[in-house]
């Protein structure tokens, strides 16, 4: 299996509070990995080092075999991240914030596949801050899904959803594995992980 | 920039109360400064214009700038654009671009209303460039300010000390005859700004030290700013 993903004795420290310690992870190519464990275990920040917002104190990471810190740029056309806050100005349309973001990673503005794809459209001319919840956690996917990821990031994406949409989120992540996206998330709802993920990691400090 | 600044124009174009205020302040202080000015006469045009372009640089470009960031950040709409690919200085520069546009318009409007008057610049140019100027200097103390404003909230506090420095460094200035403005006076961010102004009136000294000054300000301190800021609300 191809790698995407590739941890080796990563820490962080905030000042002086050690939040990752010696992390080993590998993501295959087509493969949905779940990162579990307490709060404060350190899944948010191993998350954010991955995405090159973050740069490890110690050990390597290669995300696609780049550097994701030193990279970033070069890697965001290729990742796709669901953060645990939405992230979108919440006085701009659902619409308006999907054709921003489709101008900023340089896809077809008329695309509406990834609003489709979480069954959004029809909520497409409301402002973000009029979406319930769950709805907002859709439009983070949905704008997580515009460049044609071949990792997608996601930060406790089920949290706060109702069955039905937890459900649909998992079909959505079934289906991009199925056609080579790596997938890793971080959950709480452990028994959740272990039903649909084809591994779980546990972090501990 | 054009899609993230499109974005945030549009989320201004959504406050017509705000855009409304926005005209009239510059208006009304540029009615009172034609009335003051013969009622009294003694800060010039030039310099009674510097005034209130340091107070719109102050306000619009400095507070709101600083503001906006500070939002923007506790939305977590900063921290997402992160993974847009586009550069942080672009990022910053472009959620803060329209605020700069609005000050601009404002100060036209008071060149407008002085012009109306009988009273424009003799050299335009020279308004022109501590309108840019001073707006690009206010622009990037906004993006160093939210670095230590943790929320919207606090920034009217945490802006106190620079506006203060906008609105004194403008009257230190129009109290100094233009050969005795120094180097270190130059430093205060109203200083160079009213400079400029006043020379855009009255001539004098002075005028390429200020330049200087103020393009001095906005460049040494951008990529600074830039590079601690805080993108995150938990840092």
């Amino acid at each position: 299996m191809t790698t995407t993903v590739t941890c080796r004795g990563v820490g962080f420290s905030y000042g002086a509070y050690e939040a990752l310690h010696d992390v080993d992870l590998d993501v295959g190519r087509g493969e949905i990995v779940a990162l579990a464990g307490a709060n404060g275990a350190g899944k948010t920040t191993l998350l954010e080092v991955l995405l090159g917002l973050r740069r490890p104190t110690s050990g390597t990471v290669r995300v696609l075999g780049r550097e994701p810190y030193r990279e970033r740029r070069r890697l965001v056309h290729a990742m796709g991240a669901v953060f645990q806050e939405s992230g979108c100005a919440p006085d701009l349309t659902v619409a308006e914030t999907m054709r921003m973001w489709h101008r900023l990673l340089r896809r077809p503005v008329g695309d509406a596949g990834p609003l489709t794809e979480v069954r959004l459209e029809h909520r497409a001319h409301l402002r973000v801050r009029q979406l319930s919840g769950g709805e907002r956690r859709r439009l983070d996917l949905a704008v997580a899904l515009i460049g044609e990821p071949s990792l997608l990031v996601l930060d406790e994406p089920t949290t706060g959803l109702d069955p039905e949409s937890r459900a649909l989120m998992w079909e959505l992540l079934r289906r991009r594995r199925c056609e080579g996206t790596a997938v890793l998330l971080s959950t709480h709802l452990h028994e959740e992980a272990v039903l649909h993920a084809d591994r779980v990691e546990e972090i501990v400090r | 920039m054009r899609a993230l600044a499109g974005a945030e124009f549009r989320l201004l174009a959504r406050s017509p109360f705000a855009i409304v205020m926005a005209g009239l302040l510059p208006t009304a202080v540029g009615l009172l400064i034609v009335w003051a000015e013969q009622d009294t006469g003694r800060a010039g045009w030039g310099g009674a214009a510097g005034l209130l372009l340091v107070t719109l640089v102050a306000f619009t470009a400095y507070t709101g700038g600083t503001t906006t960031l500070a939002a923007r950040r506790q939305q977590f709409v900063l921290k997402r654009l992160r993974m847009s690919g586009a550069r942080d200085a672009t990022i910053l520069g472009a959620v803060i671009l329209p605020l700069g546009a609005l000050t601009l318009v404002q100060a036209a409007l008071l060149v407008g209303i002085l012009s109306a008057a009988g009273h424009g610049p003799s050299q335009p140019w020279l308004l022109a460039v501590a309108a840019v100027a001073g707006t690009a200097a206010g622009s990037v103390l906004a993006i160093a300010t939210a670095v230590v404003t943790p929320t919207p909230e606090l920034a009217q506090l945490t802006t106190s000390p620079i506006a203060l420095a906008f609105f004194g460094g403008g009257l230190w200035a129009v109290r100094t005859p233009p050969a005795e403005v120094s180097w270190w006076m130059l430093a205060v961010p109203g200083v160079p700004v009213t400079q400029l102004a006043r020379a855009a009136w009255d001539g004098g000294p002075g005028v390429l030290a200020a330049i200087v000054a103020v393009i001095s300000l906005s460049a040494a301190l951008a990529p600074c700013a830039v590079r601690v800021f805080a993108w995150d609300p938990r840092r």
